[in-house]
């Protein structure tokens, strides 16, 4: 009992020194922000209009339909849709338009449909839908006195394709517990120590264990809050579908064990102010970058990827990804797993080198 | 009357590689005294107190505070809670209040103790709700007092209590300090301040190179090593001198100096000059510094270095 008071002192202090700190402020919730609007509105400029493949089978003779062609137009006229040819392959098409046999005849009949192939939880369905829909109404008021307007049928595919932005925001809230976590504890402990504060709290009866478990907890709010802060200016601002599920917090809090951990790892080694930032970018720059934070860990060269899969960022940015973007929670609590054991480490070799006495 | 030992120390040693900065010293501090270590910077005084503090580990000596061996781990925790301890150069939680700071330490030991009230005690009512970081420096020397009284010790460490204050913060300090003193409090106090310890302690023990060289009152250290008192004359004719058989010695601009031991010489001293109106008398009392460079061949100066 009286160990979680103390606990809750640390964590308290830490607290409300963090929400008075403006730089503080700026580094944990300003800056992941500016990153996610800067390189996701750089990103999202590129292109506005989404890939449609058709697949028209209503044929005469090798030429398409009038009705179909018709079709084609309307949706053209969105100016929402790149047009492409069916691959064929539907899993790596994200939407697709199926233009059935006898699509002429049958409208002549009252009698005809049109099918949209795609995955219903992805992020640009209810705008896909709804402009189609709306092509479908245009026609339909074309063909005024045919009893049964033609029908949108939807078929549902599951699909991995995700924009640059929905790519970007887990690696973000990563970056943003990566930075805080390391930056954070290598700022503060080399400033408390200059300080006498390490000295004068080892004269108290708070024990190195609940000092470190304090800053702990203190950084795993901070990692609460700087996500969900992200997640909501992600949505308002990209409009962007992110799942959220309890995995989310998990992760967090194994980030949180994680990256804290790192950071009094390397605090033991810092010995003055001015070289906290240094070393906190020695180890931050390569995880930053080599993570999979802006680019998947696919595109990157077979030696780079090999490098990546042994830094935490990487499994804390899969496990957030898997999670918000893919709702795949089983890959999502693997990774999680790894970083929470990577923690666990992290946490205990802290334990063994912070110096609370003989500084 | 019997005064009861709060700290013994008897032949601690500290090394650091091949350097030792605490050599086999001993000593005790008694209850309610305001005992100095005195000694300029890297003389060991922060290495002994922090020893003591439960900071560091020695490596040789024994250490007993309030009759508890330092060597017994699990105890430690029982003399944190007597002890108060203002490191050095002591910088609280910039972010948090004076009155935050105390609660956060206060919560540390589940004292029961009355913030507001020892915030008034130290005179920083008007501060209690001033960040921090905001503080001049001597205030954040009191806050820094205030914090290592907060669970309301039989015995307080102050570490240069006053390094780097101007005269009035450091006045303000030694009030602080004196307060403290009526109030009954053992305090044990590091500086390489002369006239901070002769002004405050009951106690010096001079410590240079992690060795004691002198140890007492501050008038026992001044009579024991301070050395003569004398008279200081300019403008005096020498004459006058001479007919009443008084030694003196010429210094610079024709002063003279004329050692004494007692009220009976200096008398006779100034009764051979006090008819002529152009003497100008100095009388010279040695001091702590004097006793120091006496002890050291060395002073301390406003940095802590002995020159």
């Amino acid at each position: 009992m009286r160990t979680a008071s103390i606990i809750f002192t640390v964590f308290k202090g830490h607290f409300k020194a963090w929400r008075r700190n403006k730089t503080t402020l700026f580094w944990t919730l300003a800056f992941p922000l500016l990153l996610m609007l800067l390189f996701g509105g750089l990103f999202s400029l590129q292109s506005d209009k989404m890939d449609l493949y058709i697949e028209n089978n209503d044929m005469n003779q090798n030429n398409p339909s009038m009705a179909s062609l018709r079709i084609i137009q309307l949706i053209n006229q969105t100016d929402s849709f790149n047009i492409e040819d069916d691959e064929g392959n539907l899993e790596e098409q994200t939407r697709t338009i199926v233009i059935p046999k006898n699509f002429e005849s049958r409208l002549e009949e009252g009698n005809s449909s049109i099918k949209l192939i795609m995955d219903e939880s992805h992020q640009t369905f209810p705008r896909t839908s709804s402009l189609i829909n709306g092509v479908i109404n245009s026609m339909n008021v074309e063909k005024q006195g045919v009893e049964q307007p033609i029908v949108l049928i939807q078929e549902q595919i599951s699909s991995n394709d995700i924009s640059f932005i929905e790519f970007f925001v887990p690696g973000v809230v990563g970056i943003a517990i990566m930075s805080t976590g390391i930056f954070g504890t290598i700022g503060t402990n080399t400033k408390y120590r200059k300080n006498g504060v390490i000295k004068k709290l080892a004269t108290t009866p708070l024990s190195k264990f609940e000092w470190i478990i304090g800053l702990v907890l203190y950084h795993m709010l901070i990692g609460i809050i700087s996500t969900s802060v992200i997640l909501i200016v992600a949505v308002l601002v990209f409009d962007i579908n992110m799942i959220l599920n309890p995995v989310i917090i998990i992760l967090i809090i194994s980030g949180a064990l994680t990256f804290p951990g790192v950071g009094m790892i390397i605090s033991t080694v810092v010995r003055e102010e001015e070289e906290a930032d240094a070393a906190g970018n020695v180890v931050t720059f390569p995880m930053l970058f080599l993570s999979g934070t802006f680019f998947p860990l696919e595109t990157m060269p077979t030696f780079i990827q090999a490098f990546a899969r042994i830094l935490p960022l990487t499994y804390l940015n899969n496990g957030l990804r898997e999670i918000m973007v893919y709702g795949n929670y089983q890959a999502a609590l693997w990774n999680c797993s790894i970083v929470f054991v990577i923690g666990i480490i992290a946490i205990a070799i802290a334990m063994k080198v912070t110096k609370w006495t003989d500084l | 009357m019997i005064n009861n030992i709060v700290i013994n120390i008897e032949g601690l040693t500290k090394t650091y590689d091949k350097f030792t900065a605490v050599d086999e010293i001993s000593f005790t501090v008694n209850e309610g005294e305001v005992f100095a270590l005195l000694g300029p910077n890297g003389a060991g005084k922060t290495t002994t107190v922090e020893i003591i503090e439960c900071l560091k580990t020695p490596d040789k000596g024994k250490v007993e505070i309030f009759g508890i061996d330092l060597k017994d781990k699990k105890k430690q925790n029982d003399v944190k809670r007597k002890i108060g301890v203002m490191p050095q150069n002591f910088n609280a939680f910039d972010w948090l209040t004076v009155k935050e700071n105390l609660e956060y330490f206060k919560d540390l030991y589940s004292s029961k103790i009355s913030t507001d009230e020892l915030i008034n005690r130290v005179g920083l009512g008007e501060k209690m709700n001033s960040m921090y970081k905001t503080l001049s420096g001597g205030t954040k020397q009191r806050v820094g007092i205030a914090i290592s009284l907060i669970n309301e010790p039989e015995l307080l460490f102050l570490d240069e209590p006053t390094a780097g204050l101007d005269p009035q913060a450091r006045r303000e300090t030694w009030n602080l300090i004196r307060k403290l003193k009526e109030q009954g409090k053992t305090i044990f106090l590091t500086t390489h301040y002369m006239e901070e310890a002769q002004e405050l302690s009951d106690r010096i023990l001079i410590i240079i190179e992690g060795k004691i060289v002198a140890g007492g009152s501050p008038n026992e250290l001044i009579e024991n090593y301070g050395g003569n008192k004398s008279v200081i004359l300019k403008n005096c004719n020498k004459k006058i001198l001479e007919d009443r058989g008084i030694k003196y010695e010429t210094g610079m601009e024709n002063q003279i100096q004329i050692i004494f031991d007692n009220n009976e010489q200096l008398f006779n001293i100034l009764s051979a000059v006090t008819d002529d109106p152009n003497v100008e008398i100095e009388i010279k009392k040695p001091n702590l510094d004097e006793a120091f460079l006496n002890l050291t061949g060395r002073r301390i100066n406003a940095e802590g270095l002995a020159k």
